[in-house]
């Protein structure tokens, strides 16, 4: 016996007491008696992101007088638990921003609206690289539109390193030179106040994690949804930084972390490296109040190659509910290509997906938008960027989340043993990823 | 309008050799009918908000639904899933200690504010309404938010104690204070059992105390004697109701811990873990079988208090 979403008995709840709500939904979507046309926008992100969003908006409906467009938008985490209940009760916003880690899930059940309809009408998807497109389609269907691609940074404070007099480290540097290097950084940082630390503890990083696996030649998930990668490999993995976290002091201390949140170490200026994607570089700068942050990429692998990759971020996607399909991929469309709106979001989103609003692009010199297309350039100059995408199979945002959220907080109070971290992950994935 | 009529004329006519016996039962069912339709608008509403949600949220507890991708019967597998996680276990122990701590000392900080109330003297409507305060606004987010400012690094808290020379840094982010913090956050909302508490002392006959005031009983032995057998009663009301509502905790942690029970679990309860497991990781149908394991659990422990009860609650004469 199977159910299906909001159908059976899940639904049957559900419709007994949406049934009353139902009515009071259903006319609010359409703007009142104005004749206009609400279209409902939500995305994850910080302020920063949303006084972007919002400016370009205000000049979509400058342009659109009939459209009005409706904002929310919350942190990444709470992001997906509310796009969840929206999705089991088939009311997802018209447009909404869409991550590769749960393009599957929302893909795969039928929840996104397929746009190819639109292309080449309301939707311009010419500017965009065939394969980058691709990234966007499940089952053939067009359910997401790549708004730009982004990859893994090491983010560096100069002005900090600058004061403890610590080098930055070469572009071609190791683990091991990464290691030594927080070391000294948070032996010199120690009698700052508050103390100055080298980096976290990199090892709970989802993303570190896959992308060291791809340095070790290593394809995380197949197609299909398994997993190509051991205990064994998690293990040896969390063992890079044991001699760090052996010692006191060495690493970004949790503790500090969820003091600080939502502000992050590097952010707060108290650990002068981090790791993230390269379009976070608009928040940190938000955060710090100092536009002085540059990047680095990932460290070397042992095979002298970086295997870096670039992914598609922030795809913008269409509840399959939507009452207002034309209107909505209009809106996906401004927010794609409009050179002006293009002006206004700079690489926020990452490196603009659509060639041509990057040929419009022209970011002020010694700007932060200018940083991060000068490190993606050098990057795919030195030869940094390698490999493809690793597959993102369904669930893999379940996956993510228990590696970094559940487990990796635990482990960084030290209240879990690596060979537990690696165990309970194990087990715990079994009911988190789906495979074919 | 006739049967109106004939309805107002018939209920006047009054007297009952005039009614044919066998005609009873069948007025008795047309007040029933109305009953019914007075009744209505609750019922419809409990059995599309409570009874329905329960029914499907039991059936839910037998599945690995997922929200987005629905779900199939796997019977008892989410009950014995539960049982071999570590993290439901280590839920169940917080929420247990921060039960078995903090509903007593909640309970002894009510009592001990109502006992003072309950003199007689100038304001006392202003005092009784101030330390009701908290309880009204406490429940509340933004308390929540006000309360994790508090306890911060750098917070209100740390600097006072930095004063004094104790530089411990903030509370949050501190595992070991986490407990200890959720506890003040719950003592503090004592308003709603004092007032109950309150009104209990009220009851009891001056004429307890003068003769045992008499009879050269001291303060200690009055209390002992006197106000705690009488309150009895109103002490059993509010230890189940603030049992039941520590289990229940959910936003204030969710707030301080920004939903991730945090830091390292321990604001993680029964509550949270639940939350996250359903909404948080899409798994439904765990979750669902977590909230029945909280209904039986806090229904025994209900239980376990009435039956134990007969032994120290006091109804007055006879029992």
């Amino acid at each position: 016996m199977s159910i299906k979403k909001a159908t059976t008995i899940g639904g049957l709840a559900l419709a007994l007491v949406g049934s009353l709500a139902l009515s009071a939904c259903s006319s609010d979507s359409d703007g009142g008696g104005d004749g206009k046309v609400t279209l409902r926008f939500t995305w994850w992100g910080a302020d920063e992101r949303a006084e972007r969003y919002q400016q370009a908006i205000d000049l979509f409906e400058q342009d659109h007088p009939d459209i009005k467009v409706e904002t929310s938008f919350t942190d990444f985490a709470d992001y997906w638990t509310q796009r969840n209940t929206d999705g089991t009760s088939g009311d997802l916003p018209d447009v909404l921003q869409m991550d590769m880690s749960q393009i599957q899930e929302f893909g795969k059940t039928g929840l996104l609206y397929d746009m190819s309809e639109f292309e080449g009408n309301q939707l311009d998807t010419s500017q965009i690289d065939e394969n980058l497109l691709a990234s966007g389609k499940v089952d053939d269907q067009l359910v997401a539109i790549p708004t730009g691609t982004n990859t893994l940074a090491l983010y560096y404070n100069p002005d900090l390193l600058e004061q403890l007099g610590i080098a930055v480290p070469d572009w071609d540097y190791t683990w091991d030179d990464l290691n030594q290097f927080i070391a000294e950084v948070s032996e010199a940082g120690a009698g700052q106040d508050p103390a100055v630390y080298g980096n976290g503890d990199y090892t709970t990083v989802w993303w570190m994690f896959m992308q060291w696996l791809v340095q070790q030649g290593i394809e995380p998930f197949a197609e299909n949804g398994e997993m190509n990668f051991t205990e064994d490999d998690m293990r040896e993995f969390l063992n890079t930084t044991e001699d760090l976290r052996s010692q006191d002091g060495m690493l970004f201390p949790t503790a500090r972390a969820d003091q600080l949140d939502p502000v992050s170490g590097f952010g707060a200026g108290e650990s002068a490296t981090e790791f993230n994607w390269d379009n976070f570089i608009n928040s940190y700068a938000h955060d710090l109040n100092n536009e002085n942050i540059r990047m680095l990429p990932v460290p070397t692998g042992s095979d002298g190659q970086k295997h870096m990759f670039f992914k598609p971020t922030m795809l913008l996607s269409m509840g399959a509910n939507t009452g207002h399909p034309e209107e909505a991929a209009e809106l996906i469309d401004f927010l794609i290509n409009d050179p002006e709106a293009g002006q206004i979001i700079g690489t926020d989103l990452g490196v603009p997906a659509s060639q041509g609003r990057l040929d419009a692009f022209q970011p002020e010199e010694g700007s932060l938008d200018q940083v991060v297309i000068d490190f993606e350039n050098q990057a795919r100059e030195q030869g940094a960027v390698s490999d493809p995408l690793p597959v993102e199979p369904q669930g893999f945002g379940d996956l993510e989340n228990e590696y970094v959220e559940v487990l990796g907080n635990e482990f960084g109070y030290g209240d879990l043993s690596v060979d537990d971290f690696v165990d309970q992950w194990f087990s715990e994935s079994e009911n988190l990823l789906v495979t074919d | 309008m006739t049967v109106t009529h004939a309805a107002s004329r018939a209920s006047r006519a009054g007297s009952p050799a005039r009614r044919p016996l066998n005609k009873r039962p069948s007025r008795r069912g047309a007040e029933t009918r109305a009953g019914y339709a007075f009744l209505a608008p609750w019922l419809l509403g409990f059995i599309a908000l409570t009874a329905g949600p329960m029914v499907a949220s039991a059936y839910l507890s037998f599945t690995d639904y997922h929200p987005i991708r629905g779900g199939d019967w796997i019977g008892f597998d989410n009950y014995t899933r539960i049982f071999d996680d570590p993290r439901f276990a280590d839920s169940v122990k917080l929420t247990l200690e921060y039960a078995v701590i903090g509903t007593p000392i909640k309970l002894a900080a009510a009592l001990g504010v109502a006992m003072l109330l309950n003199n007689r003297r100038r304001g006392q409507g202003t005092y009784r309404s101030v330390f009701y305060a908290p309880s009204l606004i406490g429940a509340s987010v933004s308390i929540a938010i006000v309360w994790r400012a508090m306890f911060n690094d750098d917070g209100i808290v740390d600097k006072t104690g930095q004063i004094f020379g104790m530089d411990e840094g903030g509370w949050i982010g501190n595992p070991d204070r986490s407990l200890p913090m959720m506890i003040m956050l719950a003592v503090w909302q004592f308003g709603a059992p004092m007032v109950i508490f309150l009104a209990g002392l009220k009851q009891i006959p001056d004429e307890l105390y003068e003769a045992a005031q008499m009879d050269g009983a001291g303060a200690v032995r009055r209390f002992l004697r006197i106000t705690l057998p009488m309150l009895s009663p109103v002490l059993f009301f509010n230890l189940v109701l603030e049992t039941i509502h520590s289990f229940q905790i959910f936003a204030s942690a969710f707030i301080i811990s920004n939903g991730t029970g945090g830091p390292a679990n321990s604001t993680l309860f029964y509550t949270v873990y639940l939350y996250q497991r359903g909404f948080g990781q899409g798994q439904l149908g765990f979750a669902a079988a977590m909230a029945w394991l909280l209904v039986i659990a806090v229904a025994l422990i209900t239980l376990v208090f009435f039956r134990t009860s007969r032994y120290w609650v006091f109804y007055g004469e006879g029992r």
